[in-house]
């Protein structure tokens, strides 16, 4: 941990992830925990990408149903709301389901339009991201 | 009263550590501290707000348009990017819509290279149609450093 100058003329306090040196990580390090030099916006307990319909993934169990956020990714490009516009309907075509230790996606359906006749977002990905916020 | 913060030897790694209120430092499950050294916080490092495409009275053909953003260059090396975004439309006359809830068009997004890609796709040909009447396709964005 280091509490002063942290160079280039900041100021501030830096904390380095176990196992890494907070002096000689470069800034925006992933071996930083916290850096005064930008805001927070969580902890993220867990991040990765997952297969839609391919089951669910742990993480270290929470005491309560934290919050994720979820984005298709096609290999290339992020899609964030990436609604499908289709029969006079739109929807998006995935929902993450949570709990407290672990998240699926799946693919969203209803009973009145088979979506994935239009989109099957099955075995495509999905970046996601669980918070520490419940 | 519990124990709210934790420096040095916790299991088998060294850090930092404080609880939330009402949370023993010492024995509460993951997500119930407000710092946690063992875990990577998520920074937000460059946010803007950027028009892709004005879409006026003329038809725009079904495709993909986009704009190209240069990334600081102190945060344009970073290669565990992450980022959000937000797609709506302003309307000439100010009304905001969001919109993916309304057009036949998509966001997609990417940071590469100290670029970061902004992109909007028309599934069909677009244009308003009507004289004076245009709308802003935008994005408000946020970069983070991530764990990915």
């Amino acid at each position: 941990m280091v509490s002063g100058a942290l160079g280039g003329g900041a100021y501030g306090m830096r904390v380095s992830r176990p196992g890494y040196d907070v002096l000689a990580e470069p800034f925006g390090s992933a071996g930083i925990s916290f850096d005064t030099r930008v805001s927070v916006i969580g902890t993220v307990v867990a991040a990765g990408l997952i297969q839609c319909g391919g089951g669910p993934l742990s993480f270290p169990a929470m005491n309560y149903v934290p919050i994720a956020k979820i984005l298709r990714w096609d290999g290339t490009y992020l899609y964030d709301h990436h609604a499908i516009y289709a029969a006079f309907h739109r929807w998006l075509p995935a929902i993450a389901l949570m709990t407290n230790s672990s998240i699926e996606v799946v693919a969203f359906t209803n009973p009145w339009v088979v979506t994935t006749n239009y989109f099957n977002p099955n075995g495509t990905y999905f970046l996601y991201y669980v918070f520490a916020v419940g | 009263m519990a124990w709210r913060a934790q420096f040095g030897k916790r299991g088998a790694v060294y850090g930092c550590w404080v609880s939330k209120p009402g949370f023993d430092v010492l024995t509460c499950a993951p997500g119930d501290f407000l710092v946690d050294t063992a875990s990577q916080v998520f920074q937000s490092i460059f946010r803007g707000d950027s028009l892709i495409v004005n879409e006026g009275q003329a038809t725009i053909p079904a495709g993909t348009y986009g704009v190209n953003v240069g990334l600081p260059a102190t945060v344009a090396g970073l290669s565990n990017l992450m980022m959000m975004a937000t797609y709506y439309m302003v309307q000439n006359n100010g009304a905001q819509f969001s919109a993916p809830n309304i057009s036949q068009t998509y966001l997609s997004f990417r940071t590469a290279g100290g670029v970061l890609f902004l992109n909007v796709t028309f599934r069909a040909n677009g244009g308003t149609g009507t004289a004076n009447v245009t709308f802003e396709h935008r994005a408000a964005y946020t970069i983070f450093r991530g764990q990915f």
